[in-house]
């Protein structure tokens, strides 16, 4: 029997491959008139690991036994990872005393699919439910929605969280079908549309329920199948558009233990990922087009050289009168 | 030479006093000394001028940065603010707006660094719980760099209002009981909790959430300086998280692959399979459509709707972007100018099926919008298929073409909607009409001729319901 700690350590591992870790865009609480927490608008990022990255959530997986066996992922069906499940009050209580501490904003949970879809998200609800209700918590929850789970679960979610999200980890169909044969990228979307509907409805109308006020968010994996960044921005730019998405994740491809034999084992391209980023920001803060960005590039890839520039912003460079 | 003493280290409210009669006494910044009680250093205290000296106005911006930087270590602060503030009042009244004046330059650093401390406070305080006779109890050992308690406290009282719990600096203290906020002299971090139980457990997520694989020892200390690293539980873990992260990603590089675990896979529920050769069977069918590439930029296949016996058919574009979201046509402006007109035109709305020439949406993203794009003929006639199977279907007695793109369909040539529009014809067997789509009528810039097209539109409508009159509405 594995303890609660063993529990954490396994299922805090087993999340860690999910780059969001925002806790901004909440609308303002503070608990003066009850409960616990409160949210500033901006998020605070708590603590930093040594890989560099910010700890603002405590982000965990529900259980990482998973039904998919997606190559990429630690959690694969086939993967001989440890594996655990964490009970619903294990998740409310370590998210509490967390909290109370000062060492988080609040909880990012997901988890593996397990029994079906509706089973799984009605599992996270149930944690997210106890915080909110229960507990009176009014610290940030980012919730994992899960494809093909009932509307109306996935609305409690947005009721509950303060962001939703669903990772589409792969920019293009082709990989879909390579490497996460069970995923349906048709479903992902739909579920995409749907969150961005209820997002929208609740946005126009002051007197609609709460939902995820801020927005949503996806991932896509960076170097896992051959995508090249023109796919994977023209991928993002739909996928902006589309949603109306707060951010794309890019997750450099990240050596795992026990991976599948099918993926690179390499150290993961935190270069190119740094310049999707970058390339990112360009279309969404200074409008951009991803055709402006990728034009140019001779393998449609932001980096072709060891030389740190982006061969297609020079051209944009030459365009504008920089002096 | 004058010299005034404040009592506060981070009032504000005390400066603004001062400076007050200071500058109404018409003391130039050389002429005086200020400083912090604490901080006097060689000088005695003076006492204050008088304070009942009349308010005066100031370039906007000043109070901001004065309450920022009024919070900052350097002793030299007060004597600064009041050097900026002798000058806004004698002849510069925008000196703020001059970034590269070095008074102005030093103080909005002092601002930033200010500001940079009281958020990394926010962060790095780390409570531990006791107990004492009324219950848990938080209590936090914590060294900012400025001045900065009074205006993080805040922060403390909003997010935990409901624990009793105290911040301590080597400076004064907080203590907060869930009603009040007292603040309080400097107190001993040997007066401070020396551990907790679920600093082990907050360590552990600390170690797991780390990957080895992205170690960027540089980024972390850049945002987390080492300063704070005394006070932070998780941060003893650092050295020896780094010094294993190269071997550990090394081991993962290199692990031969193990023989993949068996476990029972996915199995979809077993969903009834609607009827083989039913309107059902052919929307689930048309979920996966692959025929052209729209699909692969669209939401979804979005299939006609509407009764399957429906007497007529209302065969539009193609869906827009909210028809693509919902997955159901005509639900977008068009789809409403649509349902207005045929209720005018006395039609009942619930005996028509409604479906587009084309099934995905076709666009161009442009930021955060999608721009329609018109299907080209080889999408249209790729879709045909769809549209066909849809019609040999229901079987109705009617087909009505929406716009040159449906009719394109129907007919499989091209049409000028100006010249056929309005006439009954008929097309493989099939009653049928043709008219505008009802976006061409939204298109219209000019209101006059966006009423005329309208009423023509329902006239075309009047036609249908003419031929049909079972899909007329009861009065």
């Amino acid at each position: 029997m594995l303890n609660t700690q063993q529990k954490l350590e396994i299922l805090a591992d087993a999340a860690k491959y999910d780059a969001s870790c925002s806790s901004s865009g909440a609308e303002k609480r503070t608990s003066k008139t009850g409960g616990l927490g409160s949210t500033t608008g901006c998020g605070i990022c708590h603590s930093y690991t040594p890989d560099g990255r910010c700890i603002s959530l405590l982000k965990i997986l529900l259980t990482n036994a998973c039904m998919f066996d997606c190559s990429y992922c630690i959690n694969r069906r086939s993967s001989n990872v440890r594996r655990a499940r964490f009970t619903v009050n294990e998740v409310v209580s370590l998210t509490l005393n967390f909290y109370k501490r000062n060492y988080i904003e609040g909880l990012f949970l997901s988890s593996g699919i397990v029994g079906s879809p509706n089973y799984t998200i009605e599992q996270i609800l149930r944690v997210a439910r106890t915080l909110r209700e229960e507990h009176g918590f009014r610290g940030y929850i980012h919730l994992k929605t899960i494809p093909e789970a009932d509307p109306d679960l996935v609305a409690e979610a947005g009721r509950l969280a303060d962001r939703v999200s669903i990772n589409i980890e792969l920019p293009t169909e082709e990989g879909f079908t390579r490497f996460a044969p069970e995923k349906q990228a048709p479903s992902i979307r739909r579920t995409m549309a749907s969150l961005r509907l209820r997002i929208d409805e609740a946005k126009a109308e002051k007197k609609a329920p709460r939902f995820a006020p801020a927005g949503q968010s996806t991932q896509m994996i960076v170097g896992a199948d051959g995508a090249a960044d023109a796919v994977i921005l023209g991928t993002s730019a739909t996928l902006y558009a589309n949603y109306n998405l707060k951010r794309i994740y890019y997750s450099a491809f990240s050596p795992i233990p026990d991976a599948s034999s099918t993926l690179p084992a390499q150290a993961p391209p935190l270069a190119r990922e740094h310049r999707l980023y970058q390339a990112d920001w360009l279309f969404r803060f200074y409008g951009f087009e991803t055709e402006e960005i990728t034009s140019g590039l001779p393998t449609a890839c932001l980096i072709s050289t060891s030389i740190p520039s982006l061969p297609g912003l020079c051209g944009i460079a030459i365009a504008f009168p920089s002096t | 030479m004058v010299r005034v003493s404040l009592k506060e280290s981070d009032s504000f409210e005390e400066f603004r006093d001062i400076a007050r009669g200071l500058i109404a006494a018409e003391i130039a910044p050389d002429d005086v000394v200020l400083e912090a009680g604490g901080e006097a250093g060689l000088f005695g205290g003076v006492p204050p001028l008088p304070r009942d000296t009349p308010a005066f106005s100031v370039a906007s911006g000043f109070i901001e940065v004065a309450r920022d930087t009024i919070c900052h270590r350097d002793p030299e602060r007060f004597a600064m603010l009041y050097s900026l503030l002798w000058r806004l009042t004698h002849g510069e009244k925008s000196l703020l707006m001059v970034a590269s004046d070095p008074l102005v330059h030093r103080l909005h650093q002092m601002q930033k660094a200010v500001r940079r401390d009281t958020h990394k406070m926010t962060a790095f305080v780390r409570f531990r719980q006791i107990a004492d006779d009324s219950g848990e109890r938080y209590v936090a050992w914590f060294e900012p760099e400025h001045h900065i308690l009074r205006r993080v406290s805040k922060f403390f009282v909003d997010r935990f209002a409901a624990m009793r719990w105290s911040i301590l600096t080597p400076e004064g203290s907080l203590h907060w009981d869930t009603q009040r906020l007292v603040h309080g002299p400097a107190i001993d971090k040997s007066h401070a909790p020396s551990g907790d139980d679920f600093e082990d457990w907050w360590r552990s997520y600390y170690r797991s959430t780390f990957n080895p694989a992205r170690a960027n020892p540089r980024m972390q200390r850049a945002e987390m300086p080492k300063k704070y690293w005394h006070n932070l539980p998780e941060a003893k873990t650092i050295p020896d998280l780094l010094a294993n992260a190269r071997q550990r990603t090394g081991r993962m590089i290199e692990a031969e692959p193990m023989a993949p675990r068996r476990a029972h896979g996915w199995t979809p529920e077993n969903v009834a399979q609607p009827e083989a050769s039913s309107l059902d069977a052919l929307k689930a069918a048309a979920q996966s459509c692959t025929r052209c590439p729209l699909h692969k930029n669209a939401t979804q296949t979005v299939f006609g709707e509407g009764p399957s016996d429906a007497p007529v058919v209302f065969v539009g574009e193609q869906p827009g972007d909210l028809e693509d979201l919902a997955g159901q046509p005509f639900v977008g402006p068009a789809g409403q100018m649509f349902d207005r007109a045929l209720a005018e035109a006395g039609i009942d709305r619930s005996r028509v099926f409604v479906t587009n020439a084309v099934k995905h949406f076709k666009f161009e993203p442009r930021g955060k919008r999608r721009v329609h794009q018109k299907p080209n003929i080889g999408e249209i006639d790729k879709c045909r298929w769809w549209v066909e199977s849809e019609l040999s279907l229901i079987k109705p007695q009617f087909v009505v073409a929406l716009g040159a793109t449906a009719a394109r369909s129907l007919t499989g040539r091209s049409v000028t909607i100006a010249r056929e529009r309005g006439r009954l014809t008929n097309w493989s067997g099939r009653a049928g009409l043709i008219t505008v789509h009802p976006s061409f009528l939204l298109r219209l810039p000019d209101k006059a001729a966006q009423a005329n097209e309208y009423r023509r539109f329902v006239e075309d409508l009047r036609i249908v319901g003419r031929e049909l009159p079972a899909i007329r509405k009861v009065a």
